[in-house]
This record gives structure tokens, sequence and C-alpha cells, in this order.
């Protein structure tokens, strides 16, 4: 052994390039062969917090945006809120319709509130139906149509009939199935 | 010079022999007669002295040093034997002889060759029993001079046992002078004497003498009463008469086993023994030979190199100090003796060089012109893998540092922003609550139309010869029923005209997937046309 280690040290006192050279690339290689196998696990741990870091700042960019959308949003439920109708609150309710009638300048011959179907235990709304008869001209007809689809409470027309009258020849004759969005 | 001949640098000779290394600059090594420039003498073991000298005379040398080196080994092989020359080809032939005779336990491990005593030229396998001269060195001691020329950056071209050539150039003096008495060549050393006798029938040897420099150093030290090693050197070195009067009683030991063997070479041979010659000697030594002359009953080999130079192709530059008889052997490695010579000329890698020239290089184990360029293509190659290793694991360190670096940078990103996400999420998560409140309201109260505005369109697009009678709206369509005044040919095409319109109006068409006219009635003696238009809502479920 001691033979052994003598020819070594000879061999690289006569070699010193060779031999360093040698050194040199057995310890880098060794080195390089750890940063390979390291580089892999760190260039999947780097993949991975860039990408939620720049998800995380796209996400941060929509936050002006999500906050005004929250704003429309709450305006929108605010309006739908305030003007839902209690089922039953039926003075209230018909009140409603004998207002749009004054605005529109006629008449309902008929106008009742159905009993509404139940919905879904969680369901926020529910519809109240409600049947309309009204006999007018075609102008006073399509007045009140108008008033009624934009009026302040939500409302649904689900069917509506209008028929001209055979007596007279302006005259004309609408039933209307309609919903109103009411509280649950 | 075989070795020389495709030199044309600056060489060195250089030998190492018991007492001195001895070197000489050769202005070039392809020029004849061979110009020696500068020429140094040094103590045995002086590698510092012999360093600086080197330095001051090679500052230029970069490379490898090429020289002509001869050494003489104390347990060197150079005896006279008979051998049967044919039987030379077998390999075992010499290991074996020298085995039995010399008492060599390895001769595998020795550089044996086999020269003719005359000529000293080498021998060929054939014939039966004849004289040769067998020389042989140890692979070790081979290896040590080799490895000390190393050290130094020489290159041996020629690594030659140096009592050879010397024992030619005493036979060619010898000759050149037509000295018809045998010469004994007498190599003093440390603890024993060797004699090589120079006759007509070539070189004689005899057994070694038991007594060597060591003897004369016994006596010197007990005839003056020192005790001191160096006290001892010193007074030795120093020739004044008192030592030259007890001379004769220091070299007393020597010359009482000497003379026997000389005077046996005449007693067998009946030639006469002239002259004796103590090689090696270094000055400060050389009173020895007259003394031990004396004691043998010889005279002194006396030789002028100045004069010798010229006729062996030799010749010192000016300002080079003349050289002394001690430098015999060192110039015998290169002198260009006269007479027969090898045929063909030898190559490089030959142990024979010439006569009395024998190579004993252990040429594996030397950095040779091919092995040199291979070893700088290997240091190249090396380096080069060597700087790409080092080059990658350093781009794989920048580059595992800047993942690092990026990393933190994105971690830091991510703690900075927590709050702020944690926030948007809160916000998205509002917001999808009062999305799904304000879908569910959507749900039950969006309608495809406004009904007051589809009004407004079918009276807008009625014909004027049309009558609406009826309206009727309900979740999968409108159906509108009414009259048309018009001949029934006029009034068909004028209704498909009709619904093609409703098709094509922006404010009707796009909220019905079909528009069709599904009745047509002719009322009895009028022209009037009853019809039925059905309109199918986009999305509604099929009848």
């Amino acid at each position: 052994m001691k033979n052994f280690f003598s020819q070594v040290f000879d061999f690289s006192r006569r070699n010193p390039v060779l031999v360093i050279s040698l050194a040199i690339i057995l310890v880098m290689g060794g080195v390089s062969y750890y940063l390979w196998t390291r580089q892999r696990e760190l260039t999947a741990q780097h993949d991975e917090v860039k990408r939620s870091g720049e998800d995380m700042l796209q996400s941060l960019t929509s936050h002006a945006r999500i906050t005004a959308e929250i704003n429309s949003v709450s305006q929108a439920l605010a309006f739908i809120d305030k003007n839902l109708v209690n089922e039953g609150d039926l003075a209230e309710n018909l009140g409603y319709f004998y207002q749009i009638e004054n605005n529109a300048h006629i008449r309902f011959t008929g106008l009742s509130q159905l009993s509404s179907q139940p919905g879904p235990a969680d369901a926020p709304y529910k519809t109240v139906p409600f049947s309309l008869r009204a006999t007018g001209t075609y102008r006073q007809i399509i007045r009140l149509l108008h008033e009624l689809e934009t009026g302040p409470r939500l409302l649904r027309v689900k069917t509506f009939s209008i028929t001209g009258s055979d007596t007279a020849e302006d005259v004309v004759t609408m039933d209307l199935n309609v919903e109103l969005l009411a509280k649950p | 010079m075989p070795g020389f001949n495709r030199l044309s640098k600056r060489g060195l000779l250089i030998e190492l022999n018991p007492y001195q290394v001895l070197v000489a600059g050769i202005t070039r090594l392809d020029e004849t007669p061979l110009v020696i420039d500068c020429a140094a003498e040094f103590d045995r073991y002086d590698d510092d002295g012999l360093q600086q000298w080197l330095t001051a005379n090679f500052e230029k040398q970069t490379a490898w040093l090429p020289v002509v080196a001869g050494f003489v080994p104390p347990d060197a092989l150079l005896q006279r034997e008979s051998i049967v020359s044919r039987r030379l080809v077998e390999p075992d032939y010499l290991q074996n002889l020298v085995k039995d005779q010399y008492k060599i336990d390895h001769p595998e491990s020795w550089k044996l060759a086999t020269l003719s005593q005359l000529e000293g030229l080498p021998l060929a396998a054939e014939g039966t029993q004849r004289p040769a001269l067998i020389a042989g060195v140890s692979h070790s001691d081979i290896h040590d001079v080799q490895q000390r020329l190393l050290d130094h950056r020489m290159l041996p071209y020629r690594l030659e046992l140096g009592t050879l050539p010397l024992l030619g150039v005493i036979f060619d003096h010898k000759n050149r002078r037509n000295d018809k008495r045998a010469v004994v060549v007498v190599n003093i050393e440390q603890e024993h004497t060797v004699a090589y006798i120079l006759g007509k029938e070539g070189v004689h040897t005899s057994g070694a003498v038991r007594h060597g420099f060591a003897s004369i150093v016994q006596a010197a030290r007990k005839e003056f009463g020192l005790t001191d090693a160096a006290a001892v050197r010193d007074r030795l070195h120093l020739a004044d008469e008192e030592l030259l009067l007890r001379a004769t009683k220091f070299v007393r030991a020597i010359g009482r086993d000497l003379k026997p063997l000389v005077d046996s070479y005449e007693m067998t041979t009946g030639q006469p023994v002239g002259e004796i010659y103590c090689a090696y000697l270094p000055p400060p030594l050389a009173w020895i030979t007259e003394p031990l002359a004396q004691v043998v009953g010889r005279t002194p080999f006396v030789i002028d190199c100045a004069e010798w130079m010229p006729g062996v192709n030799l010749q010192a530059a000016e300002g080079v100090a003349p050289f002394g008889p001690h430098w015999l052997g060192a110039l015998s490695l290169i002198a260009d003796l006269p007479g027969p010579k090898i045929e063909p000329a030898p190559k490089p890698d030959d142990v024979h060089q010439g006569p009395w020239h024998i190579d004993c290089r252990l040429s594996a184990q030397l950095p040779s012109g091919d092995l040199i360029r291979r070893k700088f293509i290997g240091n190249v190659v090396a380096a080069s893998i060597a700087a790409c290793v080092l080059i990658l694991a350093f781009w794989q360190l920048y580059v595992s540092g800047s993942l690092r670096s990026e990393i933190q940078y994105w971690q830091d990103q991510v703690a900075t922003h927590k709050r702020q996400f944690a926030e948007l999420n809160l916000a998205t998560k509002t917001l999808d609550a009062k999305v799904a409140r304000l879908d569910a309201a959507y749900d039950l109260m969006g309608a495809p139309y406004h009904v007051s505005d589809l009004l407004l369109n079918f009276g807008r697009t009625r014909l004027p010869k049309m009558s609406i009678l009826s309206i009727n709206g309900f979740a999968g369509g409108v159906v509108v029923r009414g009259t048309l005044q018009e001949p029934s040919e006029q009034a068909a095409q004028t209704l498909k005209h009709y619904v093609e319109d409703l098709r094509k109006d922006p404010a009707i068409g796009p909220l019905f997937s079909a528009i069709v006219l599904t009745s047509l009635e002719r009322a009895e003696g009028a022209d009037t046309l009853t019809f039925e238009i059905a309109c199918k809502l986009k999305g509604a479920p099929a009848t």
C-alpha cells in the first residue's frame, strides 16, 4: 500500500497538469452531478412558486374591477330587495296594480292574486302569480303593459291574450297572467 | 553520434561517477567536432549546485534538456566470461548465466548486454564458445539515475555504463601510442576496488579487490590521529609533502591485493603490464595514482586531454578551462573513436549505440519525444475537459443561485401580497354570493321580450289591408291571427312576403327561431283570407 501511494505521489509530481486536471474533473464532475440533480428539484419548486405568484399578481390586478362589480351587484340587489312583494300582504299587492291602473288611465275588469307554487327551501326569492283582465283602446292597453313591465316591482308576463272586440273597432281586451318577484 | 542525428539544439554531457558529477555544455549536438562551451564539476551529492549551474547556463531551456549521460553504479556487472554466442538468441541464456556465475538473484530485473572484449562491438548470435564481456546494471540503479536526471529537467538520449567507453578510449589511446604493454584501469569504490586490464587479448577482468577508498580513509585517520570524518576528508584533499610522504601507507591495502592480480595476468598471458590508471579520481585525490602504481610496481598512466580531444572530434570553446585526466570518463561518452563501426547504424532505441557504448535507458520510464507529445496532448485534453467541467459546474452553480433568488423573490411576492390576496378572495366570494342571488332573480323574472314592445312592433309591421284579430303569448311563443282583404292569390303572396318581412325585422326576427304561416282560410263570397302566424321562441321546447 505504501508503495502504491509512493508511486501515485511520484506520478503526480511528474504530471502535475494531468493530475490536477483529473482531480478537477472528478471533484467538479461530482459537484456538477449533485447540482444537476438538485437543480431539477429547484426548477420544479421554482415553477410552482412562480406560477402561484403570477396567478396571485394577476388576480390582484382585477381587485378594482371586482370591487366595482360588487358595488353594481349590490345596488341591483338593493333595488330588487326594496321592491319585493310579500305574498301575504294582498292589499299592498293589489294596491300596486291599482296604482298602475291610475297611471295608465284604464281599469282592470279582472284582478286576482293566485296561489304561489312552493320553491326550494334555500331559494332567495319566489314568485307570486296574478291574473289580470283589462279592456280598452289599443293605445291604453300598450300603455298599461308598458307601466307593468317598467314599474318598480319585478314582473314577468307568463301568458297574454289580446283580442279585438266584435262590437267596437278600436277596443281590445287583454288577459294577462303575470308573476311578481316576492320574498320567500 | 547516432542519438543526436536529429538534434540541432544545445545539449549536455554528464557523468555521475563515484566521486563527482561532471557536466559540460555542448553547443550543437549534430555538429562535428562537438564543441564544449562550458563545464563544471560538483560533489557527488551537490544537486543544488548542479541546478544553479544548469539555470545559469541553460536558462533559455524551457523544455527537456537532451543529455548524454554516463554513470558508474557500485553494483554494476562488467566481467569477461566464456559464452556460447549462438545461444544468445535464447531469452534466458544470459540471465541464467549471470545468475549462476555472479549470484544475481533476479537477473530479469537487470539490463544485460554482451560485447566483444577486444573491439567493444556487439556479439553476433553465432559460433561456439568464445570470450566476451558481459555488462549489466540493475533496473533500480538505472531508475534512480534516470529519475535524478529528470528531476533536473534533463532527458537522457543515452545513458551508458561509464566504465565501457572509458576502456574504449584507453584502448584507442594505447593503440595510437603503439604501446604493446597492458594498462590497468582501476576504479576505487568506497568499499572495494575493481580492476580491468587492457591487453592485446582485450579487456581482462578479475575478482574485486576487497579494499576501497574507505581503507585509505582508515589508514589516514590512524596515521594523522584524526577522529572526525570531515577532518580526514579535508586532510586527504590537501596533498602536501607530508601526505605524499605517507601516501604509500594509505594505498597499501589496495595495492597489496591488486598486485597479485596484475602479476597473475602477466604470468598467464605473458604480456607485460606497463601503466595503471585510476579512474574518476577528482584533482584533490589525484595523488593516489602514483603511490598505488608504486605499490603495484607499475607507472601511472598519463594522458593530456587537450592533446587527445582533437583526435576524437572534440573541441573546447575559448574560455573553457583545460580538462584534467579525471574528465577522460566523461569525454569518452562523446568521443568519436576510429575503428570499426556498427553496421547498420543503430537506431536510437538500440542497446548497442557504437563500440564500447551500451545504452542502459529504461525507455518506458522516460518521456520520449512521442511520449512528450502524447503527454502534451493528454495534458491539453485533460485540461480542456477540466475547464469544461469547471465551467459547467460554475454555470450550474450560477443557475442554482439564480433559481434560489427567483424562488426567494416569488416567495417574498406571495408573502407581501398575502393579505391583499385574502381580501380579494373574500371579495370574490361576496361577489359570487350576490351574483348567485341576482341570477336567481333573473331565472325567475327574465323574459325574452317586453310584451308592450312586441305589440308595438307587430302593429308597426301590419299591412294596410290587414286586420289583427288576436295575439296570444305563452311560454313557447306567440300566435297572431288576422284577416287580409285581398284576392286569394295576391293575399297568399302578400302573406308570404309579410312572414318573410317579419323574419327579417330586426325587432321581431331575432326573438324567434321560427316564424311560419300555419293557417290560411278563404271566407265565402268575399276577397278576404283569414290567417294564423305562429312564432316559436328561441330555446322553447319543441311541440
